[in-house]
């Protein structure tokens, strides 16, 4: 059995419609999934992302794709008894009850009676929706309703669930109650894979992240391996007209030398720069706050010596790890101009 | 239990649960009980029909002309049936099942199902088929009520009547799977219901179209048939002139003096010979005129559902020849006026007798056959766009 739960290599969807050039939605995905872990895939608005779950979903077609979801071809009807999914704004009928949209769901999954009556007790004990189990779907809140479709997803013991969305219009005690509740299905040993906007929850919950742009994953890994070599060391001194000749004097003298003109440093009409220092580190001055690229404290013991040499008082100094937000931004930002990139997967005339 | 059947099952207490949850089918289901309550309370004995203790004696039938039993066979079969199931069921289940398919495929609520291990071309069929449970649960309902109604007023335990939950149901069936397309077509369960509604007129317009100029066709075919009767019979008067004035070695007059339309010896004996010809002449060339007509709409009737010729094949199926001729031989008017001349007349029993062996003359294998070969292609094209589309 293989150790990856979704295996993709280069999916790609056009969207097409008569008499119309097709519209390009993924352009050659590929992504790992491994067994037992949380995925959790973002990007900006029109990446693709909701399409690509839909294709592994067989929802949509894919144009191109080759892969497998749990060790069959994309597609394969059958492998979707082992899969729970809670696609994006869902809609359950509203003549429904709670109890009677998991009994459905897993009837769907084809799924056992006297099994489905067994864990529809137990999701609605796990998703805490017990007491609300016999009242209709139209008289739940949105958040109800999310609760629900994650506990149909979990109805067929599913070996991996596609959760897009899940915290889609959940207040904050609702989303950390289904944060926990990921968790608890990673600890049964379940492939989570989860499609959000809402960064702070992935990076809360997900093993590796994947981000999508344009319809292609711009990067994919964990969010130590994505943020390596991007760690920093940043230090603020008092504000003062001073401050930022304060901190270049602090610097070694070849860095000041090698300092880029501000023209091209992008620090433009600001007081800064940015540099190497001579180990190769990058830096980077602005105003009175000094970024130094690196883990390694030890090379900002003699920046922090001069600094208070000088009289410079350190009103901060922290050590700052990229978040999934930065990194996110990074990837959805253009690198020579600074804009972040429209939505869609259509590449731009000129950026 | 198969994973196939437990995704059926469920789909099916789906849909009786989506259809429960809305008032219409209980409405449907109270108007249902309410007709079959108005006919309980209507009765036939000798002196003519009852309705509770009052004598409705403007009707003049008794129950010597009309047994108990057909009577209220005959109500099933020209209220019930057609007047109630046929239509006013019949719309109201299309308002009710119109939205099945455009609520079903719409966003957010497509996703799961196609995520479910279940192909799409089963999937679609057995949603369509979970839309006939509304039907099935009214029709299946109101015919067990006649039955019992049958049974215990008019002493007629008839299980046949019960082939009416089949019947409706297939004709229904007509009809929601043009509705069934329109909506996968259009996503939208107004368009669809109005466009079927189009499509049902255009149907109901064809088989009026149908029933008048087959009957038209039947009028003028008796007509023809009376005048060549007084065609012959003025024949045989001509030869008995001819043979008589032979025989008394009389003569007719000189060909000179003959009237311009009398051309032979014939009609010279009998001059209103050529005039009842040509009276004749005129009604074969008018049924031969209504029956290209009528085979023209026939013809256009061909690929269509044949709604009404379903719902009359109960009439086949629950009376027998002699209930025919018992319900033939209950009105008092033995001739009746043509739509031709109101001067002419022709016998009643027997146009009414041509005009159902007419209808009957279409086998229930035709009327099926060309029936469901149109279903079947129209959730053929369903399912055709059903497994293709990106949802």
């Amino acid at each position: 059995m293989s150790d990856l739960a979704i295996d993709l290599t280069g999916v790609s969807k056009n969207y097409t419609r008569r008499f119309k050039k097709p519209t390009p939605a993924l352009r050659g995905v590929d992504m790992q999934v491994r067994r037992g872990e949380v995925f959790g895939l973002l990007g900006p608005n029109g990446a693709g992302k909701s399409t690509l779950v839909k294709i592994l979903m067989t929802v949509i077609r894919p144009t191109r794709c080759q892969g497998s979801l749990l060790g069959h071809r994309v597609g394969h009807k059958g492998t979707l008894a082992r899969v729970g999914y809670l696609p994006e704004h869902h809609s359950f009928p509203g003549y429904l009850t709670g109890a009677q949209v998991i009994d459905f769901f897993g009837a769907m999954s084809g799924v056992p009676r006297r099994e489905r009556r067994q864990r529809a007790g137990e999701l609605l004990e796990l998703v805490g929706m017990s007491e609300w189990s016999k009242r209709r779907l139209k008289s739940y809140s949105k958040g109800m309703r999310q609760r629900i479709g994650i506990a149909q997803a979990l109805v067929n013991d599913p070996e991996l669930v596609l959760l897009d969305e899940p915290t889609d219009g959940v207040d904050p005690v609702g989303r950390r109650d289904i944060r926990n509740v990921i968790e608890r299905i990673k600890d049964e040993g379940r492939t989570v894979f989860i499609n959000s906007h809402l960064l702070t929850e992935l990076e809360a919950v997900s093993d590796r992240v994947a981000i999508l742009v344009k319809g292609v994953v711009a990067q994919q890994g964990t969010i130590d391996e994505l943020t390596a070599g991007q760690h920093r060391y940043e230090l603020v001194v008092g504000q003062s007209d001073s401050a930022a000749d304060l901190l270049r004097h602090a610097l070694p003298e070849s860095t000041r030398q090698l300092a880029l003109p501000e023209s091209e440093s992008g620090l433009a009409r600001r007081v800064g720069f940015k540099g190497l220092l001579p180990s190769g580190e990058a830096v980077e001055l602005d105003h009175n706050t000094l970024r130094v690229m690196t883990e390694d404290p030890k090379l900002i013991q003699p920046i922090i010596d001069r600094v208070r040499a000088s009289g410079g008082v350190i009103t901060t100094l922290r050590a700052v790890r990229p978040s999934l937000e930065d990194l996110f931004m990074q990837a959805v930002t253009d690198p020579t101009t600074g804009a972040t990139l429209k939505p869609g997967a259509e590449e731009g005339k000129k950026r | 239990m198969s994973t196939a059947i437990r995704q059926t099952w469920a789909m099916m207490v789906d849909a009786y649960r989506e259809l429960a949850a809305g008032r219409l089918f209980w409405i449907t289901l109270a108007l249902s009980g309410l007709i079959v309550a108005i006919f309980a309370c209507l009765g036939i004995d000798k002196q003519g029909i009852t309705f509770l203790w009052f004598h409705l004696s403007f009707i003049p039938i008794t129950s010597e002309t009309l047994a108990p039993d057909l009577f209220y066979k005959q109500m099933f079969l020209s209220f019930g049936v057609p007047l109630w199931l046929g239509w006013v069921a019949s719309i109201l289940a299309l308002v009710s099942t119109a939205g099945i398919i455009p609520n079903f495929i719409a966003n957010g609520s497509i996703d799961l199902s196609l995520a479910k291990p279940i192909g799409r071309v089963r999937l679609f069929l057995t949603r369509y088929l979970s839309g006939l449970v509304f039907v099935a649960l009214q029709v299946g309902a109101f015919s067990f009520a006649c039955f019992m109604l049958i049974g215990i007023r008019g002493g007629d335990w008839q299980p046949r009547v019960l082939l009416a939950i089949p019947v409706v149901v297939l004709f229904f069936s007509y009809l929601y799977c043009v509705c069934a397309f329109l909506g996968l077509v259009t996503r939208s369960a107004i368009a669809a219901l109005l466009l079927t509604a189009l499509f049902w007129l255009m149907i109901i317009i064809l088989n009026r179209g149908d029933e008048t100029l087959g009957a038209l066709k039947v009028q003028s075919e008796l007509v023809a048939e009376r005048r060549q009767a007084r065609v012959e019979n003025a024949e045989l008067m001509a030869q008995n002139r001819l043979k008589l004035m032979a025989e008394n070695g009389d003569e007719l007059p000189p060909r000179e003096e003959w009237a311009p339309d009398i051309k032979t010896e014939e009609e010279a004996a009998n001059p209103l010979l050529p005039s009842l010809r040509q009276s004749r002449d005129k009604s074969l060339s008018t049924t031969k005129s209504l029956e290209a007509w009528h085979r023209g709409i026939v013809m256009a009737k061909f690929p269509l559902p044949k709604t009404i010729e379903t719902l009359q094949i109960l009439d086949r199926i629950l009376l027998s020849k002699a209930d025919y001729d018992a319900l033939m031989n209950t009105g008092e008017d033995k001739e009746i006026p043509t739509a031709f001349s109101k001067d002419e007349k022709i016998d009643q029993g027997e146009y009414q007798r041509r005009v159902v062996a007419e209808q009957q003359g279409r086998s229930i294998a035709s009327v099926l056959g060309t029936s469901i070969g149109f279903e079947c292609v129209m959730l053929g094209m369903c399912c055709f766009i059903f497994a293709r589309r990106d949802f």
